[in-house]
């Protein structure tokens, strides 16, 4: 049995018993809280206290009306309802890009067998609106067993891993440069604001302004991977690129990489998946190295450092983790050893969503 | 046994909604908004944001409907996320640190205290509403999910991420600072009575 002759104002309040006989809800409540009083006329002033108290946090005004309620989710009704989901938000826009390929995978399919005619015919199309002077068609094709790095006409480099082909005009006309390839090849492109290069393969179309990337589409694999070192680069299924050329206005659903992402389409089930490298390195230019030696650093310049330096996004607690510091002198070791040893000095746990990595901390004391 | 029953049928409505029924996931939103919308006014003025926030969270309900457990406590879950989510919406807007002139302007909005009737308990319910905003706003926090929506110790622990002592502090602090400030004043209000 509880006592309940030293409770106090708030005490009460926050007893079940004493809400259940406020509320009116129990007899059995009642009965004994009445009876209590009675016996207890000393308290009944701190009694009528907590009851009016009690009262007063259950009767808080809502800030909202019936009207307004109704409005909002008939609003979200009909969101779900007409609406088809991948439309509904940014949020969504994964899926969108899934739904998407999902339509189009056929097509892709029916494209990726007569692809060197698409191609063809692709800059025809271009050549012949423009009415360009003849521009020849050069083929490189790496038939060594090691990597063959050819320059472009407008300087950018390919590096060729074996058995991969890389074929572009003679000359960069127009206002883009395109090249088409077959196998994995690496990419450091010369920037030019108003002329965009574009590599097609068999799927995926990937536009840079200048940047270096990594491209690996061997028609074998089940899988096109585009990886960013810097610049952006924007990818986005062959399929969509040819609804923007019918429709001048059509938006062309997109995939954003920044450095050190990378993007995976997959051929067989047609899914885009936007992720990290394997191995993230470091984004800054050499002359600004940033500094891993931290030394009893708080835990929020650790992330701020490691941010900006691999282009990452860590997603943690701040205020949970505000105690935490971390001495380590860390130096040129992959992203994900740093992370595992920052994580075993302050307890911590870390797991990778996406471009995103979660911490998972229960504070430092 | 009432609430049992109640449960049951919320179980069969979140049913419902896995199974693509927008009927469904109207009364499960109707029947969660005020608690959201009331509980997203704890951080910010801002209506439109409060709105915005709930919607993203029924609509993702709605788009992952298939994996929901409908044995989790959903309450729970929903408080979670709408703060979460306000509180990075708000992080981004920096509207934090606007806060307090929001709340100066409000306590001076008699549109606010609409539901308020003659009767004397309702006169302190109208004053304690006043202290209550000028508590310290996590004291208010958990005064809300507490008395609000009776919710658990443990469950508000939950939603705000901290552990269950410091919720029982922050109740116990909360409550001790409302009683001195409220009965204070209306002892002080009895005592010009007297006087005049």
């Amino acid at each position: 049995m509880i006592d309940y002759s030293k409770f106090k104002v708030e005490d009460f309040v926050t007893d079940a018993s004493f809400q259940q006989w406020v509320e009116g809800t129990s007899p059995q409540h009642t009965a004994f809280w009445e009876f209590w009083e009675e016996a207890h006329p000393e308290k009944s002033e701190t009694l009528a206290q907590a009851r009016a108290l009690l009262l007063g946090l259950k009767n808080q005004p809502t800030a909202i009306s019936d009207d307004e309620i109704s409005i909002e989710v008939e609003q979200m009704v009909g969101l779900v309802k007409k609406k088809p989901f991948w439309e509904r938000s940014v949020l969504y826009q994964w899926q969108r890009i899934a739904a998407v390929l999902v339509v189009v995978g056929a097509i892709g399919g029916f494209w990726i067998k007569y692809r060197p005619s698409e191609i063809s015919t692709m800059k025809t199309q271009i050549k012949a609106s423009k009415n360009l002077p003849k521009n020849q068609e050069v083929e490189v094709f790496n038939n060594t067993p090691a990597d063959y790095t050819t320059t472009l006409p407008d300087g950018s480099t390919v590096k060729l891993k074996k058995g991969s082909k890389i074929s572009f005009p003679e000359r960069f006309l127009g206002d883009k440069r395109e090249v088409s390839l077959t196998g994995e090849g690496f990419f450091e492109v010369v920037k030019k604001d108003n002329q965009p290069f574009y590599v097609y393969t068999n799927t995926l179309v990937t536009r840079v302004l200048g940047t270096s990337f990594n491209i690996k589409a061997y028609s074998k694999d089940q899988q096109v991977v585009v990886a960013v070192k810097t610049g952006k680069v924007m990818v986005f299924p062959l399929s969509e690129l040819k609804k923007s050329q019918k429709n001048a206005k059509y938006q062309v659903q997109s995939l954003y990489l920044t450095p050190n992402q990378k993007a995976t389409f997959e051929r067989q089930n047609e899914r885009f998946n936007k992720a990290l490298v394997e191995q993230p390195s470091i984004i800054t230019q050499p002359t600004a190295t940033p500094s891993f030696d931290f030394e009893n650093t708080p835990i929020k310049e650790v992330f701020a450092s490691l941010k900006k330096a691999y282009n990452v996004e860590i997603i943690y607690d701040s205020d949970i983790m505000k105690n935490c510091s971390v001495t380590a002198p860390l130096g040129n070791e992959p992203l994900f050893v740093k992370l595992d040893i920052i994580c075993k000095t302050i307890g911590a746990r870390y797991e990778i969503v996406e471009t995103k990595v979660f911490i998972n901390s229960r504070g430092c004391h | 046994m009432k609430t049992t029953e109640v449960h049951q049928e919320e179980h069969h409505l979140w049913e419902r909604l896995k199974d693509g029924d927008t009927d469904a996931f109207g009364k499960i939103s109707t029947q969660y908004y005020r608690l959201l919308f009331d509980y997203g006014r704890k951080f910010t003025k801002d209506r439109e944001l409060i709105k915005d926030v709930i919607q993203d969270v029924f609509l993702l309900i709605w788009q992952k409907r298939a994996h929901i457990d409908t044995d989790e406590n959903v309450k729970v879950y929903l408080l979670k996320i709408v703060r979460n989510r306000l509180f990075k919406e708000l992080q981004k807007q920096q509207l934090r640190a606007s806060e307090d002139y929001f709340d100066y302007l409000e306590i001076t909005d008699s549109e606010e205290t609409l539901i308020i009737s003659q009767e004397s308990t309702q006169n302190i319910i109208s004053k304690l509403n006043l202290h209550v905003k000028n508590l310290p706003k996590r004291q208010q926090e958990v005064l809300f999910l507490k008395f609000y929506d009776n919710l658990s110790n443990e469950e508000i622990a939950e939603i705000m991420n901290i552990n269950r002592q410091s919720v029982a502090n922050l109740l116990y602090n909360g409550l001790r600072l409302l009683k001195t400030r409220l009965f204070f004043s209306i002892i002080g209000f009895l005592l010009m009575l007297l006087l005049f």
